[in-house]
């Protein structure tokens, strides 16, 4: 009886100890741990999980996902994941430090991370030139409106959002360049990503001030943009992250594209294979990453030589040819290419 | 005897009650069974080392904000404003570490966590100042108070307090700030201090002259005056006291949990403290039972997720059934029946 | 109609009722007397389903019944008018009547309907009350008619009366027992407790004598007279010498130390004060008052007439709008309550159980009230328990407390008892000036007696009082100077041994 109950409890230390130890032989485990905005943004979240389930369809994997409450929460949250899982996927910039801070802890974990550099040899991350597909968004947009007002709505301020606003004010500029006249790019920034009331309200303001192209960049929060978007006529909406223009069809003019699930898929591919690469990457449109839509309901609503010109300078930003700011302070040297 | 001994408050049983209630009726509805969701509950707060650790660390802020709450509600004020003292109390904690790095690990923690405590208590003295003197209630200019000190937190931190990057943060304090764990396998020192500070605090008002005297106030104002009692003074006075348990309650986040400050900081633990309180009908020697309870449902959200796969908000539902149960009292009037023969 | 067979009650070791068999006929007023703490509202109580007996039974029109609350004995048609006024002052006083059988249509108050049928009411019984007035402003004849008017609403058969002239002036207390024989003509019987003998055995048609819980038995007006009544309420006490607080019964002894001359200095001063007041309450006009050390002043005044601002406006509760208020030679006007009774001067509220005490807490807590910060250990303020104890056990005593422990609620004091804390709490330690309210409220002959003679004894150590009461033949007796306010402005003072009650009555009534 004694023996027994010992060699239990024994168990249980090795189980909670060596982790990895009775992983073996069995599928691998994902888990993917989100900010307070969960799954369901129609977004950066959405996106990601979209990834990890086509790996697990593929692969076999068994991948559970799990909502962050607070910000003190990462770090346990992150201890806990470690220790019933082999792969962690981390979204977003926010988890940077508690990925940093739990990493070396956890050796035999692989650590995957989107948004933000992370040092560690189980840990591989990936940043996205969102400023290029924030670029081509903004190219969109300065050539449609028709108030030349154009409104931009954010979740925090944080560098990703900051290059999708700065590639997106150089899109807009370039598009002016190309019309002779000035666009105004009007940004609101709502503070959270998970607060829809206040993106729907900030949206409602824009429009008041004559906005007729709003570029949601903020998340959750984006939910409330487009709900604001949806009720009014001759507003449009230019969406983020994932294909978005399913959800209001011709009212939303493109989405850019941030191939998160590219990079989450392959990722745990690698892994799954054995060949798990650390280190941090860059992926932008020469990789496929970034992009837009095909604007598949919009077309119409352009003239062909602006599609023509959408078309072309893509591809020049594809090959390299053209370099988006990332930063507001590279968007001030920026001089927007000046193209027949 | 002159004293009698304490009583368990039955509002914390019917309130436990209905919380279990609510746990098996919906793990039924998620088709886990009743005890799933009790069971996951358990282990993810305490059934681990881990976890247990985790639990523990989230208690330290519900302990002082519910202290906060019940001290004040014992002069008959409701502070509202925790969240916000809170954090600004964690702000001044980090900004202070931050400029004080050069002075030892032992004056640096005591100091940051005071200037964050006399922040807090500066943040609610014009509460307790315009109640006095305009008799503006105390719950309408917290609850404004709190705005005020959640967007100048974010303005100094995205400002001249922050560390420069866009992302509304200060820097990371020096480690010699950092309030680590004292006991064995990392258990945080900070939430037994804690329950220390409420029975203290307890002991201080049954058995001290001017806790005595805080007691009259809060029951009988007049009776207080009449008795020579400086009623206006205790409730300045207890007041701040109050916002500074709740200033203290950030600084002990930043130097022992986050080890920074940044913006919109206070993850709910400001409100939390009223429930904390009213749980146990502001009884400061009782606190530790429901900043435990909260604690555990907070930090058991992880769990229900991996093992149930049940949504974190699920959480705030029980806890919401769980203080609505502690204002309701049903089991108050049930236990209450043939105990109290005067009335 | 009402029986009561053998009902007994306790509070902790304390038998409020034992073995208590009363028999009370349909259409009569059935007086209940007894000293302090003897069962009488315990028993009340039990009527009307406030609280259930732990023995015995209770017979309606011989049918055994059994009240567990208050709206079961409405039902059967019982209704009680508490000694503490049950009033919400916030609602007004049509509110307050209607509260819990209002009139409604879809869920709103039919007001009209509510008011006609006050009026009505008002009418048949000679009330004045005005339906709209805030009932917290009300003086207390008033509340007192709105708590009487809400049983009668009901069209209660039986009314039970806690006390109900305790707070009442003389031509008020006439009023009030007009309006019992008009109740009587109506057939509803009434149950009556009160102290004041002579009242009782002018109003009641029988009368049932309780002490310590236990019946002693029902006894005709006409056939007992007020000395034998006494005798068995108080029964082994001195009844011979119970000093009659009548001017006719001569002299008490109690008074004599106002013969030793005259007082020695000025300790109080109100001049040209001017302050308060309300629609239903006058405030004070005018007034110019002294205290000298070791006098007892005593202020006479029908319910209304200012009497609560002077006593609000000595202690500091209510700010004097003009004139000055001077204590011990230094301008007291604007400090604030808790400062004028650290200079020595102290206040007994009229309504003790809302204004002074804490009816949840323990007895300790009451009683420390004041002279907490002497008991306390130096520097951190520690109660010392012990000290405290025996501080507690020697003051009660000295008050005659009746109690079941320190440690028990105040709630569990019977109302005289309750009185008695407050006046031995006020009286302790070493004041200087102590403004006093109604103290005999609620007080038997016994301990009312006992209280004008530490009144006596304290005033010869230089103690000075201010006590203000609607018994004017009571302060004649036992003050040295008795004033009259009258609307606001003292109509008159003068020496209470040379002054005649004529002169008193006409500066009552505002006649000079």
């Amino acid at each position: 009886m004694r023996l027994s109950g010992g060699l239990a409890a024994l168990g249980l230390v090795v189980c909670l100890v060596f982790p990895g130890a009775v992983a073996l032989g069995k599928p691998l485990r994902v888990v993917v741990i989100t900010d307070a905005a969960g799954l369901g943004d129609r977004g950066f979240n959405d996106v990601c999980w979209r990834g990890v389930e086509k790996a697990r369809e593929e692969l076999g994997l068994e991948a559970q996902f799990l909502q962050s409450r607070e910000q003190a929460d990462y770090v346990s949250n992150l201890t806990l994941a470690a220790k019933r899982a082999d792969v962690i996927v981390t979204l977003g910039y926010l988890f940077v430090d508690a990925v940093q801070r739990t990493a070396p802890r956890f050796p035999h974990i692989f650590f995957v991370h989107m948004e933000g550099e992370i040092s560690g040899e189980n840990v591989a991350c990936f940043d996205f030139k969102s400023e290029e597909g924030g670029f081509l968004a903004g190219l969109v947009a300065g050539v449609f409106t028709r108030s030349r007002k154009i409104g931009v709505v954010t979740g925090m301020d944080i560098p990703p959002v900051e290059a999708y606003v700065s590639g997106f004010r150089a899109g807009v500029d370039t598009a002016a360049v190309r019309r002779g006249e000035g666009i105004e790019v009007i940004v609101a920034s709502a503070g959270s990503f998970n607060d829809p009331v206040k993106g729907k309200a900030l949206a409602q303001a824009l429009m008041g001030k004559g906005v007729d192209v709003i570029f949601r960049a903020a998340g959750n929060t984006g939910v409330g943009v487009m709900e604001a978007v949806k009720n009014s006529d001759g507003v449009y909406l230019i969406g983020e992250d994932l294909d978005q223009d399913g959800e209001l069809p011709g009212k939303i003019l493109t989405s850019t594209l941030k191939r998160l699930d590219v990079a989450v898929h392959g990722a745990l591919s690698d892994i799954a294979r054995g060949s798990f690469q650390p280190g941090h990457r860059w992926m932008g449109a020469q990789s496929g990453a970034v992009g837009i839509t095909e604007m598949r309901y919009t077309r119409g609503l352009f003239r062909p030589e602006d599609l023509e010109f959408v078309a072309m300078v893509s591809t020049m930003v594809a090959r390299g040819d053209l370099v988006v700011p990332r930063t507001m302070g590279g968007l001030k040297t920026f001089s927007p290419p000046n193209m027949p | 005897m002159p004293w009698r001994g304490g009583w368990l408050p039955s509002t914390f049983f019917s309130a436990c009650l209905m919380g279990l209630l609510l746990c098996a009726t919906s793990g039924m509805a998620t088709g886990h069974g009743p005890f799933a969701l009790i069971r996951a509950i358990w282990e993810g707060s305490w059934g681990s080392v881990d976890a247990a650790i985790t639990t523990l660390a989230k208690m330290t802020p519900l302990l002082l904000t519910g202290l906060a709450v019940a001290v004040a509600w014992r002069v008959n004020l409701l502070n509202i404003g925790c969240e916000g003292q809170l954090t600004l109390g964690a702000l001044a904690a980090a900004t202070f570490a931050l400029q004080a790095e050069s002075l030892p690990s032992w004056a640096l923690i005591p100091l940051s966590a005071a200037v964050g405590a006399a922040i807090g208590a500066l943040w609610s003295w014009p509460a307790v100042a315009l109640k006095h003197f305009r008799g503006t209630h105390e719950v309408i200019t917290t609850l404004i108070l709190n705005y005020i000190a959640t967007y100048l937190a974010e303005y100094l931190v995205l400002g001249p307090l922050g560390d420069g990057s866009a992302m509304g943060r200060t820097a990371q304090i020096p480690s010699g700030a950092v309030l680590k764990p004292v006991l064995s396998m990392g258990v945080p020192v900070a939430p037994f201090a804690g329950v220390l500070l409420c029975l203290v605090v307890q002991a201080w008002l049954s058995r001290n002259v001017w806790g005595y005297e805080v007691t009259v106030v809060g029951i009988n104002r007049v009776a207080a005056e009449t008795s020579g009692i400086n009623a206006r003074g205790w409730e300045r006075r207890i007041f701040l006291f109050s916002g500074a348990l709740a200033g203290m309650a950030g600084a002990i986040e930043v130097l022992g949990v986050h080890h920074r400050f940044y913006r919109a900081f206070s993850a709910g633990y400001g409100f939390d403290g009223v429930t904390t309180a009213f749980l146990v009908q502001g009884l400061p020697g009782m606190l530790w039972l429901s900043a435990l309870l909260m604690a555990s449902l907070r930090a058991a959200d992880k769990w229900l997720q991996l093992a149930l796969g049940v949504s974190p908000n699920m959480i705030l539902v029980i806890q919401a059934g769980v203080l609505l149960a502690a204002v309701c009292r049903p089991a108050a009037v049930f236990f209450r029946r043939g105990r109290v023969p005067w009335k | 109609m009402i029986a009561l067979e053998n009902v007994s009650r306790r509070f902790g070791f304390l038998w409020a009722n034992r073995g208590v068999s009363i028999e009370v006929c349909r259409g009569e007023i059935h007086g209940i007397v007894g000293e302090n703490g003897a069962g009488k509202s315990t028993l009340l109580k039990i009527l009307s389903g406030h609280l259930q007996a732990d023995a015995g039974r209770i017979l309606l029109d011989g049918k055994p019944v059994h009240f567990r609350s208050p709206g079961d004995a409405a039902q059967a048609g019982i209704g009680l008018v508490h000694q503490h006024l049950q009033i919400f002052p916030q609602l007004t006083a049509l509110e307050n009547v209607v509260l819990g059988m209002e009139p409604k249509a879809f869920g709103f108050l039919r007001r009209k309907r509510a008011r006609r049928r006050c009026g009505e009411l008002c009418e048949i019984f000679g009330f004045s009350v005005p339906l709209d007035a805030p009932a917290g402003e009300l003086p207390f004849a008033g509340r007192q008619q709105i708590e009487i008017l809400r049983s009668l609403y009901r069209e209660v058969r039986v009314l039970l009366l806690d006390e109900p002239t305790s707070l009442l002036s003389p031509p008020e207390i006439n009023r009030f027992f007009r309006f019992l024989v008009s109740l009587r003509l109506q057939g509803r019987t009434v149950v009556l407790v009160s102290h004041r003998l002579e009242e009782v055995m002018e109003a009641a048609d029988r009368i049932s004598v309780l002490r310590r819980g236990k019946c002693l038995g029902t006894f005709v007006p006409r056939e007992v007279t007020v000395e034998e009544l006494a005798e068995r309420i108080v029964a082994g006490s001195r009844v011979g010498d119970e000093p009659s607080l009548s001017r006719s019964g001569g002299e008490p002894s109690v008074v004599d130390h106002r013969k030793e001359g005259k007082p020695k200095g000025i300790v109080f001063r109100m001049i040209h004060a001017r302050g308060g007041g309300s629609e239903y309450e006058a405030g004070l006009n005018d007034v110019t008052l002294e205290v000298g050390e070791g006098e007892i002043l005593g202020i006479g005044a029908i319910v209304g007439n200012g009497e609560r601002t002077l006593a609000r406006m000595i202690s500091g509760m209510m700010p004097c709008r003009e004139g000055s208020i001077h204590f011990l030679e230094r301008d007291i006007s604007s400090l604030p309550v808790w400062e004028r009774r650290e200079l020595g001067l102290r206040w007994l509220p009229a309504n003790t159980f809302e204004e002074a005490l804490l009816p949840r807490r323990p007895l300790w807590e009451n009683l420390l009230m004041g002279h907490h910060r002497p008991l306390a250990s130096r520097p951190w303020g520690w109660f010392r328990r012990e000290e405290i104890r025996a501080w507690g056990e020697a003051c009660l005593a000295m008050g005659d407390v009746v109690h079941g422990g320190l440690g028990e609620p105040l709630e569990s004091l019977s109302g005289g008892n309750q009185q008695k804390l407050a006046l031995t709490r006020v009286l302790a330690g070493s004041p200087r000036l102590i403004v006093m309210e109604q103290p005999g409220r609620g007080l038997d002959i016994r301990a009312r007696r006992n209280l004008w003679e530490r009144l006596g004894r304290m005033s010869i150590q230089g103690v000075s009082f201010v006590i203000i009461s609607h018994d004017v033949e009571e302060l004649l007796s036992c003050c040295h100077r008795v004033g009259i306010l009258f609307r606001g402005r003292l109509a008159g003072v003068a020496a209470a041994q040379s002054v005649s009650v004529e002169c008193i009555g006409r500066w009552m009534l505002g006649l000079t």
